[in-house]
């Protein structure tokens, strides 16, 4: 097996909250493969938001790093994401890691054109920094460099399938129906061409012919590009249509990573066979059985594996003891006393 | 819930209200300033023994020159023309600040209720007119509508505060005019409407009981702002006569020796007056952030 | 788009404009005899009986009301005894004092309070924060007059820099006319010595300016801090900063760019209202310093009770009231382009 494109160890992270310490991240081991689709699945408050940003290390101010490293394999050398300094991470988003957020009118500024809000990092990474702007022999090379982003911008726009680029560019965020904005949102998060894009749930808040036509959208840029998608999201029936692989997180432990196929056909932890029977099928004449308890409080979490309170299958160690990740075959790795073993 | 028992729950929550108050610094401070000031005025027939027959005029302490602070004037006096004992002027001027505060805010907080209720909730072109009445008046600043105002009438410090409410109730009725809008399409509203209730009987029990918070909040900072301008309408000559305990009209006095280096007969009436301000603003900033959250959470009366 | 707001702007304000004059001939009507408004000091008993046929103060008031609105409109204000001029020319001739004075105090205000608005919505909750709040509560808090005078008392007494009014004797004497030949284009003292190429005198200008705009500011950047503090604090958490942030920009970089840019629009709002104030905090600065503008000229005719006066600067005052508020609307809608789509 190749090396991964990012490799997450041992990644400890809790926030500190006004009612205790949440402990929103525990011990946590990934790998990503380049130009792979990773979906990160599971329940609100599992952790998949604060991982895939801690990949790119957007973090609000009171979340704290515990443990564990972040490596990214950046031209042969890993790299530690963690330690790099907040300089070295802001020349490093946009351009090798990017995101697009669930709500693309919360995103974009209300205030500024499309134009600016897809190329001004383009502009500033390209084309240099502002004090460059007064070298006045750069005068020209400046005004064709940005007509040349303002081309890049078309074509990607075009690719993206956006009506009338043109016009867009010029247009305000309201101006925009959502699947467009959403579009405005992929255009700049790509056109730096970075090698990992974390969306952060993109087609939640969309139609559902909209959300169609942009899962089909990312996984034809996926292949152009040869992009690694890292993919939130909460509904496995989109995780099942666009990964390649599916990450599932219960609060904050990773408990089972497999490739899609093979997860649905032998869902292995106990949460993910729950999961997947909670997934309604309309033409199949069969209750749904939801799974019994509620999702535990990351201020005091359950010991050991923390799904054992609801866990049919719980045997003493599980409270006592968290669960590896461990092969199970090859491409799955599941995390439970009971079940993650070779058979 | 009727008006009497929604005003009994209001009041059983006023510890509560207060000791989150006490909580914040600012809002602490604010209450401890306020505080000091209604001790003074409830005290300053001890603290500064009452001038017979009318308390409210200070006292004279004749001399050449305005006498520096000291033990037996500790605000100094303001010497020739009007020699007065400043510390008398302000501790009595708390009094009449009270007055005027009160007063002010409490009748145009009155009117602009009334307007601003009776505004929203007909609606149509009782609404449009009342409005383009209140648009007028907001079009000109305060002092200066205030001022057009009493120099019209003649000098006294009742025309003034007469002046002031007609300068404040707009305002006021701005911003219940606002909240009645919203409130009118309540739920609770349209069950009372549906029960048979007469118009005024929901105007008046179940509309503006929620709809008076805004303005309320507005108004607990206004006790410190409504000063402000009332001194400056003093200071101009058109509120208290010369002589009265009042900090505004004690100030413009006190300008005749502040070149010659006497600073005490402008410096401490101003300082009466900035924390007054003060205490009455974060007071009111405290108010608003402890009843916003309970905004939110009282939505249903009656 | 923009231009039809424009209009529409424009057209919506004559309304309040028919408002503001009937709120002001009502006041001309509170006062005992209202001809006086019109009636000269050297006036004979026939001019004064002129006068009453003239603005037809015999017939019914809203007859008076339009003659009072035509006089109005051709610039006739009535007379002004304070002054001893009419009042339009009394107007005309203090303006240029008080322009420059506001002006310089505005400007400053507003850069001053944007500044430290910024700084403290950045570091909130962080000793600076502190400080700037303060800084601006205690300018909301304090008495403009009594400021005014505190300042005075430091720069005319203490520092013995300069004392009141626009400009020193010593230099009034050397070039203003009759003495000298100065020269005045805009009315603006700073302004005409530069055009004039004087520099003594727009040192002076300059060094007598220092005091009341100190005042003004101090007590209007108090305004502007707090609201630009405010505004960035909200767009601090919006979403865009996130995703602004994602694309690589420095952090700098989305406050300059983007949370700036969105925090200025409630800004331009309070902008707007507060250069009115600026106008009535002027009333009461200029009495003290003694500066020959519009605020002094309106604070005498209070207290001498010039009534055509008051009136007169009160209806300037509204009337310059409703044109910022349509340059403000105007200007939101520039910055704010979701406001054009009326």
């Amino acid at each position: 097996m190749k090396e991964p494109l990012i490799s997450i160890r041992d990644f400890t992270l809790d926030y500190i909250g006004t009612y205790g310490i949440v402990k929103a991240l525990d011990k946590v081991n990934l790998d990503i493969y380049e130009g792979e689709t990773l979906a990160l699945v599971g329940e609100s408050g599992c952790g998949k938001t604060t991982l895939a940003r801690s990949i790119i290390r957007l973090l609000p101010s009171n979340a704290v790093i515990r443990g564990g490293h972040i490596l990214l394999n950046l031209k042969g050398k890993f790299v530690n994401l963690l330690d790099l300094t907040e300089d070295e991470m802001t020349k490093i988003r946009g351009s090798v890691i990017s995101m697009i957020f669930q709500e693309p009118s919360a995103a974009l500024s209300p205030v500024h054109t499309i134009k600016k809000q897809i190329l001004d990092h383009y502009m500033e990474k390209i084309l240099g920094r502002g004090i460059s702007k007064l070298i006045i022999k750069r005068e020209r090379s400046r005004r064709e460099g940005l007509k040349r982003a303002v081309d890049q911008a078309i074509r990607l726009l075009q690719r993206i399938r956006m009506p009338a680029p043109h016009d867009v560019l010029e247009k305000y965020p309201h101006e925009l129906s959502g699947g467009m904005k959403q579009r405005a949102m992929i255009a700049s998060a790509l056109i730096l061409r970075p090698k990992i894009i974390v969306a952060d749930e993109p087609t939640t808040a969309l139609d559902v012919t909209v959300q169609a036509q942009i899962l089909k959208l990312l996984n034809e840029l996926k292949r152009e590009f040869k992009t690694t998608i890292v993919f939130i999201t909460h509904n496995l029936a989109v995780a099942a249509e666009i990964a390649d692989r599916i990450a599932v997180m219960y609060a904050g432990q990773l408990v089972e990573v497999a490739d899609t196929y093979k997860l649905f056909k032998n869902p292995i932890h106990p949460y993910t066979r729950g999961l997947i029977k909670s997934i309604p099928k309309p033409h199949v004449d069969e209750e749904i059985e939801p799974i019994p308890g509620d999702v535990p409080s990351l201020v005091n979490p359950p010991s050991g594996c923390r799904f054992h309170p609801r866990c049919a299958y719980a045997k003493p160690i599980c409270s006592k003891l968290r669960p590896d990740l461990r092969d199970v075959d090859e491409r799955h790795m599941v995390a439970c006393h009971v079940w993650g073993y070779l058979e | 819930m009727r008006v009497p028992e929604f005003m009994a729950e209001r009041l059983a929550n006023f510890k509560e209200l207060f000791r989150e108050l006490y909580a914040n610094p600012l809002s602490r401070a604010g209450l401890i300033m306020i505080s000091l000031y209604v001790f003074m005025a409830v005290a300053a027939p001890i603290l500064a023994p009452p001038n017979y027959p009318d308390p409210f005029k200070i006292p004279k302490v004749y001399s050449s020159v305005p006498l520096p602070p000291s033990m037996k004037h500790p605000f100094g006096t303001s010497g020739p023309p009007g020699y007065y004992d400043i510390y008398y002027g302000v501790i009595w001027g708390t009094l009449i600040s009270l007055r005027i505060s009160i007063t002010v805010v409490g009748l145009a907080l009155l009117i602009g209720v009334l307007v601003g209720g009776i505004s929203g909730y007909a609606g149509g072109v009782l609404d449009n007119m009342l409005m383009r009445v209140t648009d007028v008046f907001l079009s000109l600043p305060g002092l200066i509508l205030a001022l057009a105002i009493a120099s019209m009438l003649e000098r006294s410090l009742e025309n003034m505060i007469l002046a002031l409410i007609a300068v404040w109730w707009p305002g006021y009725a701005r911003v219940v005019r606002a909240e009645v809008l919203k409130v009118k399409n309540e739920p609770y509203v349209e069950a009372a409407k549906i029960i048979g209730a007469s118009k005024l009987r929901i105007l008046f029990k179940h509309i503006l009981p929620n709809a008076i918070y805004t303005a309320l909040v507005i108004a607990s900072m206004d006790l410190g702002l409504v000063v402000l301008v009332a001194s400056g309408l003093s200071f101009l000559g058109l509120g208290a006569e010369p002589g009265t305990a009042e900090w505004g009209v004690m100030i413009s006095e006190g300008r005749n020796w502040l070149l010659q280096g006497k600073w005490w007969p402008v410096f401490f009436p101003g300082v009466a007056i900035f924390f007054w301000v003060l205490g009455w603003s974060l007071l009111g900033d405290g108010i608003r952030d402890v009843l916003d959250p309970r905004l939110k959470k009282k939505g249903v009366i009656g | 788009m923009l231009l039809k707001y424009i209009i529409f702007r424009i057209l919506s304000a004559i309304p309040t404009l028919l408002g503001l004059s009937i709120l002001i001939f009502s006041l001309t009507r509170l006062i005992g005899d209202p001809a006086a408004i019109y009636i000269h000091p050297d006036m004979t008993p026939e001019d004064i009986q002129r006068v009453r046929e003239m603005y037809h103060f015999n017939d019914p008031i809203y007859v008076q009301y339009i003659y009072w609105l035509k006089g109005v409109l051709h610039g006739d204000l009535g007379y002004s005894v304070t002054a001893n001029m009419p009042v339009m020319e009394a107007i005309k001739s203090y303006l240029p004092a008080t322009i420059e004075l506001a002006l310089y105090a505005f400007a400053l205000s507003v850069v001053i309070g944007i500044y430290l608005g910024s700084k403290a919505a950045v570091n909130k909750d962080k000793p600076v924060d502190h400080m700037v709040r303060i800084i601006a509560l205690s300018g909301y808090s304090m008495p403009v007059f009594w400021l005014a005078l505190m300042l005075l008392f430091l720069f005319y007494r203490v520092f013995n820099l300069v004392g009141p009014g626009r400009l020193s004797l010593a230099i009034r004497f050397k070039y203003m006319p009759p003495y000298g030949d100065f020269k005045f284009y805009t009315g603006l003292l700073t302004i005409d010595a530069l055009l004039n190429g004087n520099l003594e005198v727009f040192v002076d200008a300059v060094k007598h300016l220092i005091p009341p705009v100190l005042t003004q500011t101090y007590i209007h950047l108090a305004i502007f801090t707090r609201v630009l503090r405010s505004s960035m604090i909200e767009e601090m958490s919006k979403g865009y900063v996130d995703f602004a942030l994602s694309k690589g920009l420095s952090y700098k970089t989305v406050i300059r760019e983007y949370i700036r840019r969105n925090a200025y629009i409630p800004l331009v709002n309070v902008a707007g209202l507060q250069f009115v104030g600026l106008v009535s905090g002027v009333v009461l600065t200029e009495t003290v310093f003694n500066w020959p503008g519009l605020g002094r000229f309106a604070a005498n005719a209070a207290m001498q009770l010039d009534h055509a006066a008051i009136v007169g600067f009160t209806l300037f005052v509204g009337m310059l009231f409703v044109i910022i508020n349509i340059i403000v609307d105007i200007l939101q809608a520039y910055l704010d382009p979701r406001i054009r789509l009326e």
